[in-house]
């Protein structure tokens, strides 16, 4: 992994992990994946409500 | 435009997010009728069964969040000893950790597929084949959740270590 961001948006929240794509295998027909989304909303939701009981 | 945004805010407050609809999962794992009631999902876990499919998987996983067990960002107190046991090759003390933290929330995708190399370890074969299908039928369950190219087709994770589960196994193809 390169990197990872938080992106926020009307959808919900994601991680964007970007991926080094010198070590992919190249497929024929595929483009190599750059970055992944992974929907993180409900762990977040979880930690909202943990904050919230914490306060 | 506007037709968009409305399109969004109904998809968000259905709780629909990529390929899974949470409000019918919620539905589902309350229902004592239903196939996917969730304590009967986690009685089948107990007993260790290996004829769940992958839509019991789906329940089992994304129902969780319903659950009072879920605690995504918990810590299980036999978490570190776990390790530690497993580090050090020693299987068996290591199983009887794993089995305390699956029995307080069997949706662990880096335990079951711990687990399964402990009874591996061990020669109890069958017992490593069923946490390698929970293993593998969590990760199938994210994967069909969406493709992770863009935010509306993400895949769906219930816990921040899933995507790292994933995500070195898409990164290593």
């Amino acid at each position: 992994m390169s990197s990872q961001s938080i992106v926020i948006n009307e959808i919900g929240t994601f991680d964007l992990l970007a991926i080094i794509t010198k070590g992919q295998k190249k497929i024929k027909g595929q483009k190599k994946v750059k970055a992944l989304y992974f929907n993180i909303s409900k762990p977040f939701e979880s930690l909202g409500q943990m904050l919230k009981q914490t306060e | 435009m506007f037709i968009l945004f409305m399109m969004l805010i109904a998809v968000v407050h259905a709780q629909s997010i990529s390929n899974v609809d949470f409000d019918e999962i919620h539905s589902q794992v309350s229902d004592s009728n239903s196939s996917f009631y969730y304590p009967d999902l986690l009685n089948r876990i107990a007993k260790f069964d290996t004829t769940q499919n992958d839509l019991h998987f789906k329940y089992l996983y994304y129902g969780n969040v319903f659950q009072d067990m879920y605690k995504p960002y918990g810590k299980n107190p036999h978490d570190d000893l776990f390790q530690q046991f497993y580090n050090q090759r020693k299987f068996s003390k290591a199983i009887e950790h794993g089995r305390q933290i699956m029995a307080d929330n069997p949706v662990n995708i880096r335990l079951a597929h711990k687990m399964a190399v402990c009874y591996r370890s061990i020669d109890m074969i069958d017992t490593a084949r069923f946490y390698y299908n929970l293993y593998t039928g969590y990760m199938k369950t994210i994967y069909s959740s969406g493709d992770g190219l863009q935010s509306i087709s993400s895949y769906v994770v219930i816990k921040v270590d899933d995507e790292y589960m994933i995500f070195q196994i898409v990164s290593s193809k």
